[in-house]
C-alpha cells in the first residue's frame, strides 16, 4: 500500500484511504527544520520542516501540499523543482461563505481522486466511502472522548498518531490528567512534534491544557458528518465538514475561527491563552490583537523559533503567565 | 537643445523657472516638484530626476493622487478601494464613469517618500503588526489616521492565491470599521492531462475551470460595482472599459520597449518605475495617465531622434534585469550611480502590462488577466517570464530586490534565480531593501557595483572573444 504524506488539516484522511491508500499526515519535526539549505530571512521553519519531510522520508511515495499559506504553496515549487516525488498542489480556498468556494473545494478533491488513482488507487464506491468516514468519525469521537482523562501532552499524542496512522483502539489509554490547574487553551498553528513540551512546561507548573486549539491538535479536526447528508452524497458531505469545520485563520472571512475559539474557551472555562505560532507565521501573528479582543481572555504569544534558546525562554514566560493568572 | 541629464530637486527649481519663462504649459495639478516637499514629501530632497517637462507631469500626477481622490469625491464620484490584485478590478471600476478606483496598497511607499515623518508604521506597530511583516502594513496606519487618502466607498480585495503579510494586513480592516468584499483569486496550476485549457495573456496558460471560477468571482464584484455606481456595468461598459485599459497597456509597452533596448538610455529606471505604476489604476486618472505616457515617448523618440541624449551617454552601464519593486526609490537611483541601467522589470504586476484579451466576452478576458498574475501562479511561471523578458531586452544580469516581511520573498528568489541560472549565465544579485535604505547604502552600493562589474566584464570578455575569433 503506498503511503501519502501531508500536513495540511484540509487533506481529508477518509478520501486517501478510501482509495486504498495509506494518509500519513506528518507532525514536523523542528530539528528538521534547520536541516536543509533553506534556513533563510523568512522562511517558515514549520515549512522548511515540511520540505525536509518530504525530501528526506523513504515512507512516502507521494506528497500533498495545500495552498493554504504562501509559504507553503512556494514550498510546493521547491519541492517539485527538487524532488521527483509525485506531488500535488490543492487549492483550499481562502473563502468559505459562497457555494462557488466550497464547490471549487469538492472539485479540488476530485482532483485529489484522480492524482490517487495515478498512484495506483481505486475509485471508491459510495458505500466504501460511507464506511470510511464513519470509521475515522467513530475514532475521532473515541479520542475527543478520552481527552478529559488524559494529560495535553498525551491527548496531543494520540491525535499525532491518529493522523500518521490511522484509527486505532484506544483500550488501555491510561488517565493521567492532572487534577487541579489553571485552565488554559493553547491555540495556534501546527506545533513541531518536540514543541509538545509545552504541554508538560504548562501542567508541570500549575496550569492545565483544556482546549488544545492548535492545528496539530483538535482545530485540525473536521466537524461531524451530517448524517442526513452523507448517504446521498458522501463526498459533499465529507467535503462539508473539513471545509467547514477546520477554522484557520486564513479563512477570510475568518470569524467562524473565533466563534469555535469562544465557544471552546467558555465551554471550558479557560482563564487565559497561550498562542503558539511560529515566527514568520503572518497569519497567527496577525491575529494576536484579534484574539485578545474576541476572547477578552489574557494570551501569552508564543514564537516558536526552533533556535535551541527557546525552551528555557518559554518556560519562563509559561510560568509568569501561569503566577499572573493565580 | 541642452543635453538630458538627472537633477537635484533644488536644480528642479531653476529648472521649473527656466521652462515656466520659456512657456511651459502646465496642467491644473501642475507646479514645482519641491512644493511637493511641504506636504511632507522629504524623499524627494533625496532623489535625482529626469530634467524633462514630461517627467515633471508624471512626478505631479504621482504625487497629486490624494488631492484627486478628494475631488472625485467632492464631485459626487464614489471612491473604490482595491486591494492586492493589482491591475484588474481597476478596469472594471473605470468603466463607469461615477467610480474612482485606487490602491490604499499603495500607502507601502508613504514611510518612504515621507521620510517616516508620518506615524503610519508607529500605528501598525500598535495594532500588532510590526517590522516583521512587509512594509504594505503602513496601509493599516493609512486606514487608521484617515490622513493620506479618502477612506473608500468601497473595498475590494482578492484573496487566496496572495501574500500571507497582505491578506493577514486587510483581515484587520474590518474589526476597524472597514467592510471588505472579498474575491477569491486561485493559485494558478498547470491543466491535467485532458483537462480543457485556456490560454492566458503573458504565454501562460490554466485550466477552463479556473478561468470560470475566476468570472463567477469577478462577476459577483461587477454587481456590487454596479449597485453602488447606480448604473449597469453590462458587457459593453466593460468592454469599452477593457479598451481604455489596453491603451495604457500599449503605450506603458511602447515605452518600456524603446527604453530598455536602446543604447544608450533614454529615461532614467526611476521614472520608468513610476510610469509602469500607472498601469495598475492610472494613479486615479486615466485620461491624465495617458496624456503623461504620451508625454514621455515623445521625450524618449526626441531623445531618440537626437541621438545625443540620456542621462547616462557617456558610460556604457550594465544592462540590469530588476525584480519587485523597491521599498524604497532611492536604490532606483543608486543603481544608475553605480553604472547600471534598467533593461527589463518585473515589478510584481506584468499582468497589468499585458493587453487584456478583446476576442472573448469581458469577463472572461478580466478573468484571463487576473490568472495571468505572476504572483498567483508557480514560481516557474514568474521565471520563465522573467527568462523571456531578459532575452527580449538584452539583459546581462539580474537583480532581485526582495521586499523586507513579505511572505512570497523568502523562497522565491531563490527559485527565481535556480531557474534562470540553469537557463542563462549571467550574474545574480539578491538584496533586500527597506523602505529607507539609507543606512545601508554603503552594503548595497558596493554589492550592486559588483554586480555591475561582473555583467560589464563578462561583456568586454565576450566581446575580446569574439574579437579573437
Amino acid at each position: 500500500m503506498k503511503t501519502l504524506i501531508y500536513t495540511c488539516p484540509y487533506v481529508p484522511a477518509e478520501w486517501i484511504a478510501a482509495h486504498g491508500l495509506r494518509p500519513r499526515r506528518i507532525v514536523c519535526r523542528g530539528a528538521n527544520a534547520g536541516a536543509m539549505m533553506l534556513r533563510r530571512e523568512g522562511m517558515c521553519p514549520y515549512a522548511r520542516a515540511f520540505l525536509h519531510t518530504a525530501l528526506t522520508r523513504d515512507d512516502a511515495d507521494a506528497v500533498v501540499v495545500t495552498t493554504l499559506c504562501d509559504q507553503m504553496r512556494r514550498t510546493f515549487d521547491l519541492l517539485t523543482a527538487t524532488s521527483s516525488i509525485p506531488a500535488l498542489l490543492l487549492n483550499v480556498p481562502a473563502m468559505w461563505e459562497t457555494t462557488a468556494a466550497f464547490d471549487y473545494y469538492v472539485e479540488q478533491l476530485r482532483r485529489l481522486g484522480r492524482f490517487l488513482k495515478t498512484l495506483g488507487g481505486r475509485e471508491p464506491s459510495d458505500d466504501h466511502l460511507i464506511a470510511v468516514m464513519q470509521h475515522y468519525q467513530q475514532a475521532r469521537r473515541s479520542i475527543l472522548g478520552v481527552q478529559p482523562h488524559l494529560s495535553a501532552r498525551r491527548w496531543a499524542e494520540l491525535a499525532e498518531d491518529f493522523g500518521r496512522t490511522g484509527p486505532a483502539d484506544l483500550d488501555g489509554t491510561l488517565g493521567d490528567r492532572p487534577s487541579v490547574g489553571i485552565p488554559l487553551a493553547i491555540i495556534g498553528g501546527p506545533l513541531f512534534r518536540e514543541d509538545f513540551d509545552i504541554y508538560d512546561i504548562i501542567e508541570d507548573n500549575g496550569g492545565r491544557v483544556v482546549f488544545d486549539g492548535t492545528e496539530t491538535g483538535h482545530r485540525g479536526w473536521p466537524d461531524e458528518f451530517d448524517a442526513a447528508a452523507i448517504d446521498a452524497d458522501p463526498l459533499t458531505a465529507l467535503a462539508r465538514a473539513y471545509f467547514d469545520g477546520v477554522r484557520d485563520p486564513s479563512r477570510r472571512p475568518n470569524d467562524p475561527l473565533y466563534v469555535w475559539l469562544k465557544a471552546g474557551c467558555q465551554s471550558r472555562s479557560v482563564r487565559g491563552v497561550v498562542c503558539y505560532r511560529h515566527v514568520w507565521c503572518d497569519a497567527w501573528h496577525a491575529e494576536l490583537p484579534r484574539m485578545r479582543e474576541r476572547l477578552g481572555l489574557p494570551v501569552l504569544d508564543i514564537e516558536a523559533r526552533n533556535d535551541g534558546a527557546a525552551e528555557q525562554r518559554t518556560t519562563g514566560r509559561i510560568l509568569a503567565f501561569l503566577e499572573m493568572l493565580q | 537643445m541642452t543635453r538630458p541629464r538627472q537633477i537635484t530637486l533644488a536644480q528642479w527649481d531653476d529648472r521649473y523657472a527656466d521652462l515656466c519663462r520659456r512657456g511651459l504649459r502646465q496642467t491644473d495639478y501642475g507646479g514645482p516638484l519641491s512644493h511637493h516637499v511641504d506636504d511632507g514629501d522629504h524623499r524627494l530632497t533625496k532623489l535625482l530626476f529626469d530634467d524633462s517637462p514630461a517627467a515633471l507631469r508624471l512626478w505631479n500626477l504621482l504625487l497629486t493622487e490624494e488631492d484627486r481622490l478628494h475631488a472625485a469625491r467632492q464631485a459626487g464620484k464614489k471612491i473604490v478601494g482595491v486591494m492586492k490584485d493589482l491591475g484588474t478590478i481597476p478596469v472594471m471600476a473605470y468603466a463607469l464613469d461615477n467610480l474612482v478606483a485606487f490602491y490604499p496598497d499603495g500607502a507601502w511607499w508613504i514611510p518612504c517618500i515621507m521620510e517616516h515623518s508620518t506615524p503610519l508604521l508607529e500605528i501598525a506597530d500598535s495594532l500588532g503588526i510590526d517590522e516583521s511583516f512587509c512594509p504594505v502594513r503602513a496601509m493599516l496606519g493609512a486606514f487608521v489616521n484617515g490622513e493620506h487618502f479618502p477612506i473608500p466607498d468601497l473595498l475590494v480585495c482578492s484573496v487566496g492565491a496572495v501574500c500571507d503579510d497582505f491578506s493577514a494586513i486587510a483581515q484587520r480592516l474590518p474589526d476597524l470599521g472597514f467592510d471588505v468584499l472579498w474575491w477569491e483569486i486561485p493559485h494558478r496550476r498547470a491543466p491535467d492531462a485532458g483537462e480543457p485549457t485556456v490560454q492566458l495573456p503573458g504565454n501562460l496558460i490554466a485550466p477552463k475551470s479556473q478561468v470560470e471560477f475566476v468570472m463567477g468571482e469577478l462577476d459577483r464584484v461587477r454587481r456590487v460595482l454596479a449597485d453602488m455606481a447606480g448604473r449597469p456595468l453590462n458587457d459593453d461598459a466593460l468592454s469599452a472599459g477593457i479598451e481604455q485599459a489596453n491603451l495604457v497597456r500599449v503605450k506603458l509597452a511602447q515605452l518600456r520597449t524603446r527604453v530598455f533596448t536602446a543604447e544608450p538610455c533614454p529615461m532614467p529606471a526611476l521614472e520608468m518605475l513610476i510610469a509602469e505604476m500607472l498601469a495598475i489604476h492610472y494613479c486615479s486618472d486615466r485620461d491624465e495617465t495617458l496624456a503623461v505616457l504620451d508625454g514621455l515617448i515623445a521625450e524618449v523618440d526626441a531623445r531618440l531622434a537626437a541621438n545625443d541624449y540620456g542621462p547616462m551617454a557617456n558610460d556604457s552601464p550594465a544592462r540590469i534585469f530588476w525584480v519587485n519593486p523597491v521599498a524604497d526609490i532611492r536604490v532606483m537611483n543608486l543603481l544608475e550611480q553605480c553604472g547600471g541601467r534598467i533593461c527589463g522589470t518585473e515589478y510584481l504586476f506584468s499582468h497589468a502590462l499585458d493587453p487584456i484579451d478583446t476576442d472573448v466576452p469581458p469577463l472572461e478576458a478580466l478573468a484571463r488577466s487576473a490568472l495571468a498574475d505572476l504572483m498567483v501562479g508557480p514560481v516557474g511561471d514568474r521565471a520563465a517570464r522573467i527568462l523571456a523578458d531578459m532575452e527580449r531586452f538584452g539583459s546581462e544580469a539580474l537583480l532581485i530586490s526582495r521586499i523586507p516581511g513579505a511572505s512570497h520573498c523568502a523562497l522565491e528568489g531563490r527559485l527565481i534565480a535556480d531557474v534562470v541560472s540553469a537557463r542563462r549565465r549571467i550574474p545574480i544579485l539578491e538584496i533586500e531593501v527597506p523602505s529607507i535604505s539609507d543606512a545601508m547604502r554603503p552594503t548595497l552600493q558596493t554589492r550592486i557595483e559588483a554586480l555591475v562589474e561582473t555583467a560589464v566584464s563578462r561583456r568586454n570578455h565576450r566581446l575580446t572573444r569574439l574579437d579573437t575569433d
